[in-house]
């Protein structure tokens, strides 16, 4: 009688833990995969677009990183250009286009990245109205980032983080760090990982707005 | 001491001592799981509470990991620790979920080396238990985990994107590294909690060793004290049987001491008797010459005397019994003494005796039967008259002395005095044979029955002395041939100072 519940107690055991390890293992995947995909890059520009309101800093290299004023993968994005500022600030001037619908109010986008944003050397955040700007460069997620030479031609896009919200080494950032040290891009483009500067669809429009 | 029972207790103790300390690291694993879980939450709120896309927005995804995920990594063991708290599955359970809290932080932190901390803060806390064989499957799931995402996703641990493919070993070196100590923490703890188990094992032991040796001796002590009082008990019947022994001895010698003044008096009063009977029976012959009626004056004489005779032999029995009123005034020794020196003066006149005084003055006052004393000295210079020559010397003296204790047996209240007032009678007599000085005051004892003693005198005497709180002393003087009588009274200080005021 104790033996065989001595059994049973180790298959319950064994069997629980054994769900337990699966469920806990599938919410890890769940996590990395949702950490490692990366948003769709809908096409590129070549140069620097004339129709921009933002003036390009002649005799710099310019760099435009898009930004959602309340995207948490955003931080680590900003964190990785503040570490590219610091190497680069003698070559670079760098805008961060907070995208601002129309109908939000100003303080929408007075949040602790555009705080972070103009803590950065050579760096400056600029209001986009209704992402005017960011579509001007193509851009349709936050942490995207734009380098230009100093001629205005587009020498890397993507993001500079290697997941969502992670920071550390990552291809976008070690391209960067590497045109400002060598003054050759060693990737053209990267993943890049944040929210949607857009609302995609009508449908999405049914979840909750916070105004 | 039993060695076995010390070895058996020993184990018993140190396996509750551990089960103790399983159930209470438990326990607050248990606690470590809700607020991990619980501040999982509250990070995720505060630091990515909702994804946005433009316009709109909704809950993120870490919101969601962190109560699901986080929910599922500590509800398995809090279930255990709750539910078998101090069981070995309980506590391997925790262990792999607390590497699981430490695996998931290290990935939300981007493989940050400072989040490593967890891991190392994890296996401390571990330790807790004292069972190094906990860390095992820890250090599996960690390194374990260090490695799929070593190889796969080198960033979500190490915070790198190409990651040497050996890096998850450094780490898990880094975890045996402190594993290594930890270890030999839990072995010298397990030591320790052995030596404490042996330690009050052998206190307990020796307790109950004590704790039996004391009722042994407490029924030894109950077994004795049950003896002592049954032998008190005797001891008390015997004492009370030679009570009433004693008492029916005294009752026995006041019986034979009244038969022999009964018989004492029956021989002394029966010679005057006699001569009363004869000269009845003589008077009540007829004659009528001249020779009768002298013999008849002669005879009536006789008679006159002895009836003299046996009023004084009655008078001196009520003396001895005491029957007769003790009537106590404030005075003067020396004037007693000088009145029975004036009553005896023409005994000592008669054989050419000189008395000599020497009575000192400013004598303290004393309660006194003047009449009994007279009657006391007159009897004893008589005594020293009888048993001196003609031309002999009677001293008598008076003085005051310190209270001496030798004398506390013989004296009643003499607690309360400082002072005994001494009187010394001192003949130059021929003294007492010895086998007689012990039965000078026993009564009708008398060496003079020749010449008409009845051996009262110093019966008497010891009597009205002893009246007044004294006592007599009668030996032969040790510096010259002759008797010495010493006759000690007691000075009452308060009481005789009162009675003198």
């Amino acid at each position: 009688m104790r033996v065989r519940r001595s059994i049973l107690s180790t298959l319950f055991l064994a069997g629980s833990g054994a769900v337990w390890l699966l469920t806990v293992g599938s919410g890890l995947m769940i996590l990395y995969d949702y950490s490692n995909s990366p948003s769709e890059i809908r096409s590129y520009i070549k140069y620097w677009p004339v129709q921009s309101s933002i003036p390009f800093e002649k005799g710099w290299a310019n760099l435009v990183m898009t930004a959602h004023p309340h995207c948490a993968c955003t931080r680590a994005s900003l964190s990785e250009l503040a570490r590219i500022m610091t190497h680069g600030k003698d070559k670079i001037k760098a805008h961060v286009l907070f995208m601002k619908p129309s109908e939000f109010p100003d303080k929408w986008i007075q949040t602790d990245l555009w705080r972070n944003a103009n803590t950065i050397p050579s760096t400056h955040a600029i209001e986009d109205k209704d992402g005017a700007e960011a579509n001007l460069f193509h851009a349709t997620t936050s942490g995207q980032v734009f380098l230009f030479d100093q001629n205005g031609t587009l020498i890397f896009t993507g993001g500079i983080t290697g997941a969502r919200g992670h920071e550390g080494d990552n291809k976008g950032e070690s391209a960067i760090l590497d045109w400002i040290k060598e003054g050759k891009v060693t990737a053209r483009e990267s993943f890049v990982f944040g929210c949607s500067l857009f609302t995609p669809n009508p449908a999405a429009n049914a979840a909750k707005e916070i105004r | 001491m039993n060695y076995p029972a010390l070895s058996l207790r020993s184990k018993a103790l140190f396996e509750d001592h551990q089960i103790a300390i399983f159930k209470q690291t438990d326990r607050m694993f248990a606690y470590l799981m809700v607020l991990q879980w619980i501040a999982a939450i509250l990070t995720a709120f505060i630091v990515s509470p909702r994804s946005w896309y433009g316009t709109i927005n909704e809950v993120h995804i870490h919101v969601w990991t962190a109560i699901f995920l986080g929910g599922a990594i500590s509800a398995y063991p809090l279930f255990f620790a709750l539910r078998h708290p101090g069981e070995t599955y309980t506590r391997h359970v925790i262990a792999v979920a607390q590497m699981l809290w430490s695996a998931i932080l290290i990935h939300l932190t981007g493989g940050r080396i400072e989040t490593h901390f967890h891991v190392f803060g994890s296996l401390a806390f571990l330790s807790f238990y004292r069972d190094w064989k906990v860390l095992i499957p820890a250090t599996i799931v960690i390194a374990a985990d260090h490695f799929i995402r070593g190889t796969f996703w080198p960033q979500s641990v190490f915070g790198v994107l190409n990651a040497s493919p050996w890096r998850w070993i450094e780490h898990a070196w880094w975890v045996l590294f402190e594993n290594t100590f930890l270890f030999i923490s839990c072995r010298r703890s397990i030591k320790e909690m052995w030596n404490i188990a042996e330690n009050t094992a052998k206190l307990e032991i020796t307790k109950q060793i004590i704790e039996a040796e004391v009722e042994e001796r407490t029924k030894e002590l109950q077994l004795a004290n049950q003896q002592l009082q049954a032998e008190i008990h005797t001891r008390e019947m015997a004492e009370r049987e030679l009570k009433e022994t004693q008492t029916q001895l005294v009752e026995s010698e006041k019986t034979a001491t009244v038969a022999r003044l009964a018989a004492g008096a029956a021989h002394e009063v029966k010679n005057p008797l006699a001569i009363i009977r004869q000269g009845v029976d003589f008077l009540s012959s007829e004659g009528s010459s001249e020779e009768d009626k002298k013999v008849k004056a002669s005879v009536l004489g006789d008679m006159s005397n002895a009836i003299n005779r046996a009023d004084g032999i009655i008078h001196s029995l009520l003396d001895v019994s005491s029957q007769s009123k003790f009537n106590p005034t404030q005075a003067d020794i020396n004037n007693v003494i000088n009145q029975a020196l004036i009553l005896t003066k023409n005994q000592l006149d008669k054989k050419q005796i000189q008395a000599i005084k020497e009575l000192a003055k400013n004598l303290p006052s004393l309660q006194l039967d003047k009449d009994r004393l007279i009657h006391v000295f007159i009897n004893l210079i008589n005594n020293a008259v009888d048993a001196m020559n003609i031309g002999g010397t009677l001293r008598l003296k008076t003085y005051i002395k310190p209270n001496d204790p030798s004398l506390a047996p013989f004296l009643k209240d003499v607690e309360d005095s400082k002072q005994i007032v001494t009187v010394e009678i001192l003949d130059s007599g021929s003294g007492i044979p010895e086998d007689v000085l012990d039965h000078i005051f026993d009564p009708f004892f008398t060496t003079k029955r020749k010449i008409g003693g009845v051996g009262l005198g110093l019966s008497i005497v010891r009597n009205i002395i002893q009246m007044h709180s004294g006592c007599i002393q009668i030996k032969n003087r040790s510096d010259a041939q002759g008797v010495r009588v010493l006759i000690y009274f007691p000075v009452k200080e308060n009481k005789d100072k009162k009675e003198a005021a």
